[in-house]
């Protein structure tokens, strides 16, 4: 492999990794709040809301459910609106940050739900506000499987990013179509599926030490 | 201190209406210990829910420390509540926080310093050395015992305890009513405790309402209440509490014929009768022959015996009329369950 082709390499696993913390981070600061509105406005819960979670739902169904190639295309004006262009990382970050928020919200509401509805009912009791049961009780008692989705969310944010790069997103996805599979570069090919694949790992076994480290229930 | 008026709870299930309380009328006086008792489904534990609005009251006034709950907004409750200690049946500690952080919880809510307070619950309630703990370290003894702690935290003037030692083994549940019995004879703190356990209200309640059915049907001391029961429906909640097995080696032999070769067996149901203490001794001397204390549940408070006791004795016809009679004479209820035939 040559001196430019290592180089190649080298950037655009740089690019995955920037598009992939990037729009998880963007990800995550979105798709937590939405996560805890969807917990908290459920029928029964501290701040019922049947209508609004249902609305709120029905707008998480719809993102989640366009598949993703579809969605980079179709909020294009918006990618342009925001980062002045469609092509290239940056751009990309965009249809992944949209695609990872709901995703987010999701798991986020999941592991709220697995919270013991006794601690809630204690918080209250002991006169909690709201938003202290949010910030005291709910996301420190949720952490473990906030953490974990999050692993979830990062290494599926890294399968995205392989997506991107085939409309010119950038990153190992776009190289490796370019190179490995239009110009049957098989050496190309594997050395991307093999920086994919450490990747992956390597979030994997960050995100199951964190949980470890956050998980105390015993 | 607490004060129920007229409380009414009407859960929906589906289409179904159940009424879980049917105007319930409930006082508690400052610095008093009362128990409200019940089998399960009598709706003693939405009544407690209801004293601090876990659960909103259908209809009905509650007002604790001369503030009207019912009729707070939800910030104003909030505040209310930060003066009611509440314990659960099953301690609900944070997995995520550390013991002492636990039983700081409600001081942050309140913003009052934490650290010296928190030394001071966790000697109190005699788990110091825990302070670092994770809650899944401990017993459900010592969990029970931060979650009093928790619940004191903030100096309340009431203090609920839904269950609380319903999970617990008898060792334990003697320990944890102590502990709570000092918070109330030092800082005259209000208790008002549901339980299923006679013995819990017998041990520390001054006051003792029985439910049945969504209402309060009876109330007054433990001692006046357990023993002289004016309901029927607190009779048979005391009843189903003293409820004596008739033991299967008698029950194989049990038949209704009186007969010199077998023995009465007699169910007596004594209730703070004058002479119950001696009882066994007098139909002895009157008959002349043993009495067999076959099995009992008994008490004794204030000088007066209550509870149930099977006694087996002469089977002959007079000799089991006599003994019958002797015990009416003193107003102690009893009934021949049958004759026990003796071993070949």
């Amino acid at each position: 492999m040559s001196q430019a082709m290592l180089e190649a390499l080298l950037r655009a696993t740089g690019e995955t990794v920037l598009m992939v913390l990037v729009s998880g981070a963007i990800g995550f600061a979105l798709g937590v709040p939405l996560g805890v509105l969807l917990f908290v406005t459920r029928p029964g819960q501290i701040e019922a809301q049947p209508a609004a979670h249902a609305a709120l739902s029905i707008i998480v169904n719809v993102v989640r459910s366009v598949p993703f190639i579809i969605l980079l295309v179709a909020i294009i004006p918006f990618t342009r609106l925001i980062v002045g262009t469609s092509i290239g990382t940056a751009a990309a970050i965009v249809p992944l940050a949209v695609g990872a928020t709901p995703f987010v919200a999701r798991i986020v509401e999941g592991s709220l739900m697995e919270v013991p509805a006794g601690l809630i009912e204690a918080a209250r009791a002991m006169g909690a506000h709201s938003l202290q049961i949010v910030w005291k009780v709910l996301l420190p008692e949720a952490l473990p499987g906030v953490l974990n989705g999050a692993t979830i969310t990062l290494v599926t944010l890294v399968g995205y990013s392989a997506v991107a790069g085939a409309v010119g997103g950038g990153g190992l996805g776009d190289l490796g179509i370019r190179y490995g599979y239009q110009r049957f570069d098989t050496a190309v090919m594997i050395a991307v599926v093999v920086l994919l694949l450490g990747l992956v790992q390597l979030l994997q076994w960050l995100g199951a030490r964190a949980v470890k480290a956050f998980d105390h229930r015993g | 201190m607490i004060q129920l008026e007229q409380i009414s709870k009407v859960f929906h299930d589906g289409a179904r209406a159940v009424e879980a309380l049917r105007g319930v009328d409930l006082q508690v006086a400052r610095g008093q210990i009362s128990g409200v008792i019940g089998g399960s489904g009598a709706g003693k534990s939405t009544l407690i829910r209801c004293v601090n609005l876990l659960e909103r009251p259908t209809a009905g006034r509650v007002t604790v420390a001369g503030r009207e709950l019912t009729a707070l907004n939800k910030r104003d409750l909030a505040d209310a509540r930060r003066q009611i200690g509440f314990v659960s049946q099953h301690p609900a500690l944070l997995a995520s926080r550390t013991i002492a952080d636990n039983v700081a919880l409600p001081l942050e809510l309140s913003g009052a310093p934490a650290r010296e307070r928190v030394g001071e619950l966790l000697s109190l309630v005699g788990i110091a050395d825990k302070r670092d703990a994770r809650p899944a370290q401990l017993s459900g003894g010592q969990r029970q015992r931060a979650t009093i702690a928790r619940a004191l935290a903030n100096r309340p003037s009431v203090l609920l305890c839904d269950e609380a030692t319903s999970a617990l083994d008898p060792g334990t549940t003697r320990s944890i009513l102590e502990l709570l019995r000092e918070p109330n004879r030092k800082l005259s703190l209000t208790i008002l405790l549901i339980t299923h356990e006679m013995d819990v209200v017998k041990s520390v309640c001054e006051e003792v309402a029985i439910m049945s059915d969504g209402r309060v049907v009876e109330s007054g001391s433990p001692l006046a209440v357990f023993s002289r029961p004016q309901t029927e429906q607190a009779r048979a909640f005391i009843r189903a509490t003293r409820h004596l097995e008739v033991p299967e080696d008698y029950r194989a032999r049990l038949s209704q014929t009186p007969s010199a070769h077998a023995r009465a067996l007699l169910r007596v149901e004594l209730s703070g009768e004058a002479e119950s203490g001696g009882i066994i001794s007098q139909l002895t001397r009157a008959l002349g022959s043993d009495i067999e204390l076959v099995s009992s549940r008994t008490d004794h408070a204030d000088g007066a015996h209550y509870g149930v006791m099977l006694l087996a004795l002469d089977g002959e016809a007079h000799a089991t009329g006599r003994a019958v009679a002797l015990l009416r004479e003193q107003g102690i209820a009893v009934e021949v369950l049958g004759y026990v035939a003796s071993h070949a």
